[in-house]
């Protein structure tokens, strides 16, 4: 069975999660590689500061987030 | 309602504070230099510090507009609070998550009851209480009354735990900015701290005069409502 082609927005949107992934996940190991040698070095502290930064903008985002599906609703009630 | 102005000046500050943020990341990932005895963990710090600093700002405003709710009783003070309200839950939060997280490395420990700690979370259950007071009774005027009331005392935690670390001894780092003698910080990383402090305060204000915003619009529909079908 082929597998259904796939749309322009489709891998538009893919492209855009990838980024935001990478976004999200390459500070870290960079800033792993800026301070030393990776295999030299015990890599928990990444992990938390990885894990601190992204719990961070999780909660942030969050906010903005609510806020938005706020504004969503009133426009919806607005609009009845 | 506020003004179409009002509104956009919102977005701007949120805006803007969404790109020292990105350039924030890129300072803190990129360019300032490892702190030597901490290490890498030590760039906690950069958000640590900025949303501690504007969990204080947004209880210092929902302290000043309950106290002048409370004096006047204007309903756009109570919303404001209740809005800065919200910003400095997040943002305590977010001091109450990277902390630990720090503490576990420098410490060996997520947690422990040490005062500057104990406080940051005593505020924390202040603010809840802030946001379960209001709405604990049958009467709104009335909630609103009693939440200003806890708005305004849980702002006096914030000068105990800025001064905790002074007066008690303490497992917390002393201030390194905040001191008579000046900042005792590589200048890069007072920088970076500098930017942190400025994206912060500005994202706040941006998502905060826009829950005013929302809030208002709301108290407006339901007003017109209230009133097409008197």
């Amino acid at each position: 069975m082929t597998p259904p082609p796939t749309s322009l927005a489709a891998m538009l949107r893919r492209s855009i999660l990838l980024v935001a992934l990478l976004w999200a996940i390459l500070p870290a190991p960079v800033a792993a590689l800026q301070a030393g040698s990776l295999g030299a070095q015990n890599l928990r502290p990444y992990g938390y500061l990885f894990a601190a930064y992204a719990l961070a903008w999780l909660l942030i985002m969050g906010w903005i987030f609510l806020l938005a599906r706020r504004i969503g609703r009133l426009s919806d009630r607005l609009g009845e | 309602m506020p003004s179409k102005g009002f509104r956009i000046s919102a977005l701007g500050l949120a805006g803007l504070g969404i790109a020292g943020v990105l350039l924030l990341h890129w300072m803190v990932f990129f360019w300032v230099p490892t702190e030597a005895s901490m290490g890498i963990i030590q760039r906690i710090f950069y958000i640590h510090v900025p949303a501690a600093w504007v969990a204080f700002f947004a209880f210092g405003i929902v302290a000043l507009c309950s106290a002048v709710y409370l004096w006047l009783g204007d309903d756009k003070l109570d919303r404001a609070a209740m809005a800065a309200a919200e910003g400095g839950m997040v943002f305590t939060t977010v001091v109450l998550v990277t902390g630990p997280l720090w503490g576990k490395i420098a410490w060996g420990t997520f947690w422990t009851w040490e005062p500057r700690l104990t406080l940051t979370l005593l505020l924390w259950f202040i603010y809840l209480g802030y946001f379960m007071v209001r709405s604990s009774t049958d009467n709104p005027e009335r909630g609103k009354r009693f939440a200003a009331v806890v708005g305004i005392v849980g702002a006096l935690d914030i000068p105990l735990i800025h001064l905790s670390v002074i007066w008690f001894r303490s497992l917390h780092p002393e201030p390194v900015v905040l001191k008579p003698e000046g900042p005792s910080l590589d200048p890069d990383m007072l920088l970076t701290l500098g930017v942190g402090f400025g994206s912060f305060t500005l994202l706040f204000l941006g998502v905060f005069m826009l829950r005013y915003a929302v809030g208002s619009a709301e108290a407006r529909f339901e007003a017109d409502l209230r009133e097409a079908r008197a």
